[in-house]
This record gives structure tokens, sequence and C-alpha cells, in this order.
């Protein structure tokens, strides 16, 4: 059939029922079609379950007894057993027959316009016998009417083309004795009541649409009306002349657009309450996640240490005994002179020698503990300073924030492209107060993070069965093939007891340097930078979490040798045929390298977890959250594929999520095999549950494997040749870095919106990567001709040349070698100079030097150079690639803008005059004058003007009110759009919070502004400018910037 | 005419050159078992396409590892010696900062050797590096090059294919360190006598605190000063006004570090006892706290006596020139 309706469930399928028989009953008396006492026999199929079963039910047969005043009618009994029995399909004589003959499309007006005797329709014979249902129906209808004289007239129920059901008419014989002509018996009639039941069934249907539990079915907008009002599919689809003679055709083409407009109404919204419901439970669940992982495990261990390490600093009584065993004065006085000697302005005697008396308190405490055979704990018993461990943490809480932000906001507005090197390594395992306490409450305190890339997968069958076979990637070790796989590095907590004072928390392991190189090379976008990167570490953190399942004889091993989490990656395809390059996804899985048991029961573990998964996240009755670590991984796994976190419930809106939901996939291992590059997984998804579950019961009931959860993120790629808008929709076109657009095509606001910047338009059939990056900065900088030069010193070290044929880097000594006319061409070109200091020694503005930082082992040098040691290469370095010269080049003379009082807290005065100077990077707190002489001097001047909400908040208006979150569009017009085209392609104007507040955003979506307007966290761009600060690389800072701002 | 022979050996981080790496060197000439590592880049005129070579002007370029400089001496002073044993030759020796060389060194070289001067260059600071015209190196240990740009024709100090650096660049540098110390005294001098003579009536009294707080008033002034007379012992600049001092030297792309003079002077003028009696003088009225030498001077009686001992020192310079 065509319509999908027939497959779907109504939810609160009784309460339906009773309110149709209410509304054909009332219809009937409205139109005095029948005029002495009746009553009708509601049969319809039953619409309660998700599966149809071939049956029918009496429906609404509370409102039957209600409107017949059957209640003391002593048939309770029978009553009941007529509301609950399942009628099967031969076991209906009347339905049957209507039902049969619409399969066989010859249901015509005539087959039903006789009005039949009730005593032939209960007429037993001895090869005859009643049916359970007709037998109950006897029993009432007995009660009320004359099973002798009385009659019946059945009438199909259709709805939009379909049949429904059967109403069942019982009427007095006086209703058809009158005359030959009675109404009922006219034909006319029995097509009125037809029609009649069809409008009633349909209104019922749309306004059940608006019913939020229901509205997840859309029953109505499923019809395709286009199909039913045509002649097509009277003539061939469904042939049964009595919808023809009803007028169905026409009344569907004539009603089309008043039924369309009421689903779109009732789509609307029952959507967004259910939005609502969901939207919070995401945010509880999420929440529950970070009680969990975060407060419940580790800060609740890092708390106790803590204080214990507090209480260590109450020296007094040490000092004091010190002081009786050896003097000060015989050791310290010395020490307290030569510090006051070198540091004379520092701090006052007394306080010299409190400091120096402390120092060896604390120390001198440790070791009596020591030497008292004390177990260490960690954190109380580290010597030194933790900044460098709490650092990390302070930044991962901090995140935390941005991340909540992220999930209140649901908007991500692009994202990062960062390496899963740079992701991994920095911002997660060099986190060790809390990677390494998150399974303390199981003694736990080392972990092992084992990373293994996949990078061919053999199915066992079809494509994407669940037995597949996955190789391990190999790489050259130490002059020899090996496989990608091994521990790149530990986290230890304890192990305060060796001699070392200086404690060790994170330690690579023996693969960190080819694992390293691997993972570098593999760029992931996350959908709002650190949103989706906190997306993605809950996923990670959820499985060490888990570790609480292991028996205990397991979790011993684990005591002693470490929790072993795995990360597996496998680059791989979009599933669907794509007309472009699809390798667009990794596909990471996650486990505990465990041994579990796979049986719970009798259910199978993978089996159950995707049934779990495949669920609502809140339940059906209450719309209350569904709490725990299956669902805050699915949402955050939908995040990462959606780039939303609404997604989460997104089950086939595309082919794409009909595919991937429920976003994560369960499956298991029994670990590498004997060959040391292979591993055989069994894998579930929804498409093959049915047959996994088959495969499965043939497996051992005691087997052990280990547990895995698969998800997707997306691949960060450089650049995407949009040629049809529908892909808009299928590829995530924010992990591109650009994306080319045909000219005249009319996209570019589109593509603006999904977050990305670099939107090309060209009328080449084919654009490289060069190409498509030379038209992207020749639009960025107004088609200029300019000369980036690197200054080491008064020096010309490097020349970063951009024109209208692209960007090339030339180091000092190949630029002197250029032919003389093209450097005399260069020479006139505008010059940028970029100043770095002459030496290691004198580098950077807090020398007191015009130059800039930079740093061996930060981004200028590492990214983009080879062979940069020290600023002395810089004349010498090449770049990597010639591709990076345009990146470079982007990133140097981006021109940016920013008000925002902590970003520009972080750039001291001095430094900030430098930053304006040379890398066109303006910061500016929140003072209504500099943004009035910014504006004045012209916006046009910078590419991002990045502006805190509160600051825009806070300005006054023309009118001295204040614009509010409201008046975000209104102060574009009034303050932005003075020197700015709302047409400019090179200008963006970037709002910042760190607030998850949405309004200014619901108001601007709805202008014309979008497309040059754009939400970056404050986190974000924090974060940026901190490292670069930390690093003292300036053109790191303005690089993470940029990269923060274009995306990747 | 045949003139005398200048020899410049730069001791330098020079790109293309291997480091000079001697454990243990012996005084023995050419050295015994190491290969030469130095280079010799001849002075040459570029008329009308062809190159023409002066011999008797040349630039020794000599790498040193960062931290070698102690282990390096040996050599360096062999080669000084080797080059100016050749009759009616002065022999310049510049020794890079960065790579460990200090005023000891500076002692070491003209105690040692018979070179002429021995001078310390480095941050990019010193008129050894090109500026305006003067100068030879880049800052990227390179001879300096200089593309065009905006009309402004390439500047081009040496041609490594000739091994060759241009005369005019060489003369320019040559002279400016030929009296580098005298112009640097001699600025020193004029600048302490017009901060002083500009703002004070010549006939008002001053305690010595006095006078002390007033040359703070001009703080490279001050820092300059403090240096001079630090290359005479008697007070030191800190760490922070070292690195206060070069980064006025970046700023205005001038040397006004007093560490490498005196010995040089000492050497050349044999006049320490000059040097010193200002440096003295200096330090009584402006540096020590304790000195009551001048209290209540009134400065119409101190300033032509100052005038007077930096002008006996400079006509001491004056008088000596030996090339």
């Amino acid at each position: 059939m065509p319509v999908e309706s027939k497959k779907r469930p109504i939810p609160n399928f009784s309460r339906f029922s009773y309110l149709l028989y209410d509304r054909i009953y009332a219809v009937i008396k409205l139109h005095e079609i029948i005029k002495y006492q009746f009553t009708l026999l509601l049969n319809l199929q039953d619409r309660s379950k998700e599966v149809l079963e071939d049956y029918y039910i009496y429906a609404g047969v509370d409102r039957q007894r209600e409107l017949m005043g059957a209640t003391g009618d002593q048939l309770e009994d029978v009553w009941n057993q007529l509301k609950e029995i399942k009628i099967p399909r031969g076991e209906a004589p009347q339905s049957s027959r209507l039902f049969t003959e619409a399969e066989r499309q010859r249901l015509d007006i005539d087959d039903f316009i006789e009005v039949g005797r009730l005593k032939d329709y209960f007429k037993e014979s001895p090869d005859k016998k009643l049916f359970e249902n007709q037998l109950l129906e006897k029993s009432i209808l007995e009660h009320y009417f004359d099973i002798d004289r009385d009659r019946f007239v059945s009438i199909p129920i259709y709805s939009f083309a379909q049949l429904e059901g059967v109403a069942h008419f019982i009427v007095k014989d006086e209703e058809i004795d009158i005359d030959e002509d009675a109404p009922v018996r006219r034909r006319e009639t029995m097509k009125r009541i037809t029609r009649l039941l069809m409008v009633e069934y349909d209104g019922l249907l749309l306004d059940w649409d608006l019913d939020d539990e229901s509205a997840s079915y859309y029953q109505t907008s499923r019809v395709d009306f286009d199909q039913i009002s045509s002649l097509e599919y009277y003539n061939e689809i469904d042939r049964n002349p009595i919808l023809t003679s009803i007028g169905c055709r026409k009344y569907y083409e004539s009603s089309k657009i008043y039924l369309q407009a009421r689903i779109r109404q009732n789509n609307a919204i029952p959507a967004r309450l259910l939005d609502e419901h969901r939207r919070r439970a995401i945010i509880a669940i999420l929440i529950d996640s970070y009680a969990h992982n975060i407060s419940a495990h580790s800060l609740t261990v890092l708390k106790w240490w803590f204080q214990q390490r507090a209480a260590q600093y109450k020296l007094g009584k040490t000092i004091e005994e010190i002081e009786r065993r050896l003097p000060f004065e015989s050791w310290g006085a010395k020490v307290v002179d030569f510090l006051m000697d070198q540091f004379p302005n520092s701090y006052g005697k007394a306080e010299v020698e409190e400091g120096v008396r402390a120092t060896l308190a604390r120390w001198f405490d440790q070791l009596r503990r020591r030497s008292q055979g004390e177990d260490p704990i960690p954190v109380r018993d580290q010597l030194f300073p933790l900044s460098k461990e709490l650092a990390p943490l302070f930044k991962f809480l901090l995140e935390k924030g941005a991340f909540w932000s992220g999930v209140t906001r649901d908007e991500q507005f692009g994202g990062e492209t960062r390496s899963f090197f740079d992701i991994l390594w920095n911002d997660f395992i060099n986190n060790p107060l809390y990677l390494g306490t998150i399974a303390y409450s199981e003694r736990i305190t080392k972990l092992n993070i084992h990373i293994r890339i996949y990078d061919e997968v053999r199915y066992q069958g079809y494509v994407d069965s669940f037995k597949r076979t996955y190789k391990i990637r190999q790489a050259e070790v130490d002059g020899q093939q090996k496989p990608l796989d091994g521990v790149i590095a530990n986290i230890e907590m304890g192990g305060l007891a060796v001699q070392s004072l200086q404690h060790h928390y994170v330690n690579k392991g023996p693969m960190f340097g080819a694992l390293a190189q691997a993972l570098d090379a593999m760029p992931v976008f996350l959908p709002g930078g650190v949103v989706g990167k906190h997306a993605f570490f809950t996923l990670i953190e959820n499985e060490i979490r888990n570790v609480k399942h292991f028996p205990e004889s397991e979790l011993e091993k684990m005591r002693a040798d470490g929790l072993t989490l795995v990360i597996g990656i496998r680059p791989t395809t979009l599933r669907r045929r794509l007309s472009w390059n699809a390798q667009a996804l990794y596909k990471v899985g996650i486990w505990l390298n465990h041994y579990t048991n796979m049986s719970i029961g009798d259910d199978h573990l993978i089996i159950k977890r995707l049934n779990g998964l495949e669920s609502d996240i809140i339940t059906r009755e209450t719309h209350r959250a569904k709490l725990g670590g299956s669902f805050q991984d699915k949402i955050c796994a939908a995040m990462l594929f959606n780039n939303t976190f609404i997604s989460v419930q997104r089950k086939d809106a595309s082919e794409r999520d009909k595919a991937y939901y429920p976003w994560i996939r369960a499956a298991f291992s029994t670990g590498i095999e004997p060959n040391g590059v292979e591993e055989n997984d069994f894998e579930v998804k929804l498409e093959n549950i049915e047959d996994a579950k088959n495969e499965l019961s043939r497996h051992p009931k005691d087997e052990r494997g280990y547990f895995k959860k698969y998800f997707h993120i997306w691949q960060g790629a450089p650049l995407f040749p949009l040629t049809q808008i529908d892909n808009l929709h299928y590829e995530n076109l924010a992990r591109f870095k650009m994306v080319v657009i045909p000219e005249n095509s009319g996209w570019y606001e589109k593509v603006r919106k999904e977050g990305v910047i670099r939107v090309i338009e060209t009328s080449e059939k084919q654009t490289s990567e060069k190409e498509a990056y030379g038209q992207w900065l020749q639009n960025w900088f107004n088609d200029s001709q300019l000369r980036l030069v690197l200054m080491q010193g008064s020096t010309q070290a490097g020349h970063l040349v951009l024109d209208e044929d692209g960007v090339r880097y030339y180091n000092a000594e190949d630029y002197e070698r250029l032919p003389h006319d093209e450097k005399i061409t260069y020479g006139d070109y505008e010059k940028l100079p970029v100043p770095f200091a002459h030496s290691e020694k004198n580098k950077g503005a807090d020398s007191g030097h015009q130059a800039l930082g930079v740093r061996s082992h930060g981004v200028f040098a590492t990214k983009f150079f080879d062979g940069f040691r020290s600023i002395d290469d810089l004349s010498f370095a090449r770049l990597r690639e010639p591709i990076l010269a345009y990146e470079l080049a982007e990133a140097l003379a981006t021109r940016i803008c920013v008000f925002d009082k902590r970003l520009a807290d972080r750039a001291p005065q001095k430094k900030r005059e430098m930053l304006s100077k040379y890398l066109f990077c303006d910061f500016f707190g929140e003072d209504v004058a500099d943004w009035k002489n910014t504006r004045q001097r012209g916006l046009w001047r910078y590419h991002f003007v990045i502006v805190h909400l509160s600051f825009i908040e806070a300005m006054l208006d023309r009118n001295g009110k204040r614009y509010g979150e409201s008046g975000v569009v209104r102060f574009i017009e009034d303050e932005v759009l003075r020197d700015i085209s709302p047409a400019s392609r090179n200008f963006v104007f970037v709002i910042t919070t760190g607030r998850g507040r949405t309004q200014w955003w619901e108001e601007l979506s709805k202008s014309q502004y979008m497309h040059f307007t754009t939400f970056r966290p404050v986190e974000s761009l924090i974060e940026a400018t901190e490292s670069g600060i930390v690093k003292k690389d300036d053109i790191e800072l303005k690089y993470n910037l940029v990269k923060v701002l274009l995306g990747s | 005419m045949e003139g005398a022979k200048r020899i410049m050996i730069v001791v330098w981080k020079w790109h293309d050159l291997t480091a000079l790496s001697i454990n243990n060197a012996s005084d023995e000439w050419p050295p015994a078992g190491h290969q030469i590592r130095h280079d010799v880049f001849v002075a040459a005129e570029e008329s009308a396409g062809a190159i023409i070579e002066d011999h008797r002007a040349r630039v020794i370029r000599l790498k040193v590892n960062m931290g070698e400089s102690n282990e390096a001496m040996p050599y360096i002073r062999n080669l000084a010696n080797a080059y100016a044993k050749e009759s009616d030759t002065t022999v310049f020796v510049f020794l890079h900062r960065r790579d460990g060389f200090t005023p000891e060194h500076v002692k070491a070289v003209l105690e040692n050797s018979q070179a002429s001067r021995c001078f310390l260059f480095g941050e990019g600071r010193d008129r050894l590096y090109y500026l305006n015209g003067t100068g030879l190196l880049g800052e990227n240990g390179k001879f300096m090059y200089q593309p065009p740009e905006q009309g402004r024709p390439e500047v081009k100090v040496a041609d490594y294919d000739q091994h060759c650096v241009f005369q005019p660049f060489f003369d320019k540098t040559w002279n400016y360190y030929a009296h580098e110390f005298g112009s640097k005294i001699f600025e020193l001098k004029e600048d302490l006598l017009s901060h002083f003579c500009s703002i004070f009536p010549p006939e008002q009294h001053w305690s010595q605190a006095g006078y002390s707080d007033y040359l703070q008033q001009n703080r490279l002034l001050f820092l300059r000063l403090k240096s001079f007379i630090s290359d005479d012992c008697l007070a030191k600049l800190s760490e922070s006004e070292e690195k206060e001092l070069g980064q006025w030297e970046a700023k205005t792309k001038k040397s006004y570090l007093f560490d490498d003079c005196k010995k040089n002077l000492e050497k050349v003028h044999r006049i320490g006892e000059d040097f010193d009696k200002l440096a003295q003088t200096l330090y009584l009225w402006l540096f020590d706290k304790n000195s009551r030498s001048f209290e209540d001077k009134q400065l119409s009686e101190l300033l032509p006596v100052v005038q007077i001992q930096f002008q006996n020192l400079l006509d001491a310079i004056a008088n000596d020139v030996e090339y």
C-alpha cells in the first residue's frame, strides 16, 4: 500500500477508539440518518502495537455502553470480554468480507448496501457454529434488540483512501420497514455515511497527531496527497469502485490545501513539545554524566587527597621541633643572607626566613612519614607543587562549562578540525588528576591508554554484516613493520613509593612515537569545537567508568597492571552512493581491554545494549529522562555525527539517519587473532539485529569477550565541491575547510549558515585545493598583492608572496636566487613585516623588543616548517608543503578585532601593541569608548570582529536604551552595518559568550545577516589565546585564533 | 700604492660554515690533527661586471659551537697571530656574545695575540650588523642581503660564489670600528655634559644624592655611564640593567656597552691611567652613595673637572691613531 500510516501504531488507541465511536454516533444522529433506536459495533484493525497483526477489535465499547445506557444490564462480563477480544480475520464474517473484497479491489457500494437481518447473522447449524465474538455480540444485542426482527448494515471506514475498519449499524426493524425507500436503504445514504465516517476518522487522526506522544509517529504527515488525489491511484493502485463512488479522489484533491496546512500545524506543535522534553532530558542525562564521571568518581577522590595535602601545610609544630634539634642560626642564617642578597627587593628578611623554615619542615614531615613506613598517598605526598597537573584539570573543568553552554544552546556554528593526536594527547591524556581517579572507586589508579588503528575490513557475507574481520594498520617502527596497536601512554596516580621526588603521572608507552605519528595524520572534525571535543571525551569517560561491572578477579589484575582502555580507529566511508570522495568518517571503537561475560540471562550483552539504545531518551508516558551511560553515549554520539544534541532521536528524517541511528553500535570480539594483525568483531546494528540474535543464540552461554561500542566522527577535510544542494544535508559541510559552489548558484548564504566560512564561488568544474584556497584568499584579502616579510631582527628571512597566482613562500636564500625582475615585482607589493627577535634570548614583546615571539615547539616551527629548530633557521627552513603557504598567509594577515574583557586580560598592554601592529589582532576590553573609536576608524578594516554578548547587551542605542539580548539584530544594523555591506564576503561578525542563551540567535536567524554572523564559545577563544601566551609563541596565538574563527 | 693590510676575524654563527670544535686545542699552528675551519672572504670592488679583489682587506670567518668559546681560544689567538705577523697588518677580532664570548675572552685575545682590537658583538645590536650602508652581517648567519623593494635597490654585502665582500661595506665597517671607542666615549661625554649643563644653573649647589637622582632621570645615560665604570670594575651592571641597556641598543641600533672598551684602550693606547681616573671621578660623583667628594659642589666647578678628564682620555686616543 502506498500510505505508510498503515504500518504505524496509534498511541493510546483505546482512547482513539472511544472518541471515534462517539463521533460516528453523534454525526449519524446529527444528520438524522437513523430515526429509531440504533447502536453500532465498530470493528477496527488493532493499531495499538508497533507491529500490526491481522485481527480486529471492537472499538469504543465503553462509549457504546454509555450511549446505550447499558450500565446496569448485568452484562458486565460480556461487555468486558467484548472489549478485550481479538478477532482473527476469518471470525468476523461481515468485516472479513469487506476487507477481502477490498483486497480483491472489488469493493463496491452494492456489496454492503444490502441490509441484513440479525437472525440470519446469528443463525447456527450443525456445520456452522457461531464464533466467540458473535456469541458476545448476540448476548448484548438480544438484550436491547429483537434478534428475530431487527436489522444491520455494515459500512466500511476509509481514511486517507485506506480501509481502516467497518462500522456495523444495528437498527430497529421499523427503520427499514417503513417503505422500500427508507433512508437507510438508499444507496445515496450509504455513500453519505461512508463519507461521514471517512471525514470523522481523518479528523480524529489529525487531532491525534497533536498529541505529543503520537507525534513521534506523524501519522498524517506520511500521507501522500498528490498520490491520493491522482487519477492514477484509483485507476492503478487501488481500483475499488467504492472509492470512486464516494468521490474520494475529488475530496482529497479539493481538501489538499486544508489538510496539508493542518498537518504542518499539527507537526509543529507536538514536535516542539517533544523537542522540549528531549532537550530537558539531554541536559538531565548529561548532568548525570558530569555528576557521575567527574563529581562522584574523580572530584570526590581529589577533594580528599587535596584536603590531606592541605593539612600537611600546618607546619608550626614541626618548625618548633626542628628548631629544638637544629637551631636555625646554625644552618638557616646563611641561606637567608644569600637569598636576601640575591633578591633584595622581593620580601623582608622575616618572610624569607619563614619560607626557608617552612620548606624544610614540609620536607622533614614527608621524610618522617616515609621512614616510618607509612603508605604514600597520591597528591598528598608529592613534595613539589602540582601546578602542572592542576592546570589541565582546571582547563578540563572550564571546558566542561563550555560544553554545558553548548548543550543548552545546541547550535554549534561549525566546529574545529584537529588531529586525533592533538585531542587525545594534549587535552585528554595529559590530565592525570582526572583520569587517574575516575576508576578510584575500584581502587584503580593506573590507566593504560591503548590505541589500535585499523585499516581494512572484510565481511563474512554481505557488506556491513555483523561478522567482520578488521586488519590492523602496520607501520615501520625501529626498522620493522609492526601493527599500530599498543599503549600510547599510561597514567599512574599511585607509585609514589619509588625513589623519586618528582612523580611522573603521565608516561609515554613503547609505541608512543609510531602511534603519535599516525594519529597526528588523522584530522578530526569536532562540531562546536570544545563542545564536540567533550562529547567525544564523555564517550571515553563512560567506558572507563564501566570498570565497576567487572568481576573482582579482573579488578585485582587492573589494580596491579592498570586498567586498559582501548581506542580503535578506522577511517571509513559514509554509507551512501556518493559522487564525491566519501572517506568521510572515522569509526571509533572504545572498550576496556578486559574480558567480560557476554550474556546476561537469556540476552546477549550487545543485543541488550542496542535494544536499549534504540529506545527514546525519554519515557513514553511521563517524558522523563532515561538516565544512564548508554543514553549519555547515544546523545554524545548523535552530536558528533549530526552536530546537534537534539538530533539524538532523529531516526528517519533522511537516509543517513536510517543508516546510522541510534548512532552507536554494540560489538564484541575475543581479541587479536594469533597472526597479530587481525581482529574478528561481531557488531550489531538495528538493520540486522534479528539475524544477529539468531546467530548469537547459537553462541555458548558462557561466552567471554571484549565488549565494545562503536560510533562515528567526521574526518576533517580540505575541500568539498557542492554540486547539488541536496548534498548539503547528507554531508557535514562544516567539516570542510573550504566549500566550492557553482557561480551564481545562490547557495552562498545556505552554506555559510552551515558554519562554513570559506565558501568559494567558481565557474570551474574542477577546482584543486590550491586553486580554491588561492581564490578564497583573493576574496578574503580584496584582491591584494601582499608580501609578508618574516624578519629576524632587521634581516629579511622569509617572504610570503600572495597575489592572483596564489601564495608562495621563499626563504631568504631562495628569494635571493629569484630572477631580479621578479624580486622587483614582489618588492612593490604591499609589505607586511612580521618581525621576530634576533635570537631566542631576546624574544617576544616581554623582552621589550619590537619582535614577535616564536618557539621551536610551537605551531609555526612544527606545523609549517621543516628544519626549524631555532629562529636562526628561519632564513633557510622551507615549508613542509606548498599548500601551507596559503594557510600561513591566511593566519598571519587575517585581521581580527576583539571586544571581550577576558580575552583582553590575557594579552598584556605591551603585547597588544605588537599583536596589533604586526599580526593585525586588536584586543579591547568592553569599553564603549574603544568600540566607538574602532567603529569610527572602520570595522571594514577587519575580517573578524568578535564582540562579547554582554557588551552588546549593555550598550545603549540612539534612544538611550540597552540593546539587550533581543536587540542583537538592531545592534548589527545600528553599529556594524554603518560601514559594512551586508553583501560583504570578507567580513564576519562573531558573537561570543560563555552562556547557553539562544534568544539572540533566534532573533538573528530571522534576519538577513546570518551569512556574516556567527558564534564562537568564549572558552575556545580564551584557550586559543592562552595557549599562545603560555607558550610565548605569538604566531601560535594568532594561528589558534584564526583556526577557531575559521573552524580549520 | 700598497696600503696596510686589514684583517677582520669574525667568530660568529655563520650559517654555511661547519662549527669549529676543538677539545684541548693546543697552541700549535696550524693545528695538528684538526682541520682548519675558517674561510676567507676577500674585499673586492665590482666594476663593469667584473670583480676586482683587494687582498689587503679580508674577512676571516670562523664558527664556534656555542659554549665552546674557551676551547676555541688557542685557535683564534693563533689565527690572529698568523695574519698579524705579516708586515703592516692590523687584525681586528670580533667575538659573538651569544656563543659564550665575554670580556674575559677579549682580554685573553688582546693579551696573548697580536690582534690590534678585539670586540664583542651580538644580538643584532652592533655596527658589525648591516645598517644604513655600514656593517657586514645580516642577523641570519650570513652577510647581509636585502632584496629590492619599493624603489630601493638591493643591498648585497658579499658574493658567496666569489668569496668576496664588497669593498664599500668593508671599509665603512673597518673605519667605524677603528674609531669606535673614541666615538662612544666622546658621545658619552657630550651627553653627560649637556644633560647637566642644560638644566642646572651652574652656580647651584647640589647634594651628592641630588646629582645621582638627576642622572637617573636620563635612564639611558645612567646605564651607559654605569657600563663605562663597570669596565673599570668600580660598579657592576646588574643583569636587569644589562638587559635594559640591551633593549636600548636594539631600539636605537647602537652599541652602548663598554665591556670591551678598556682592555682595547689599554693595549692600543696604553691609557689605562686616564681611563681609571675618569672612571673614578664618575663613580664618586654619581654612583658611590657613601662618597662626599662632590657634596655641595657647584656644577660650574664640577663639570670642568669631568670635561678635562674626558678630554684627556679622548686626546690620548686621538694622538695615538696607528692606522
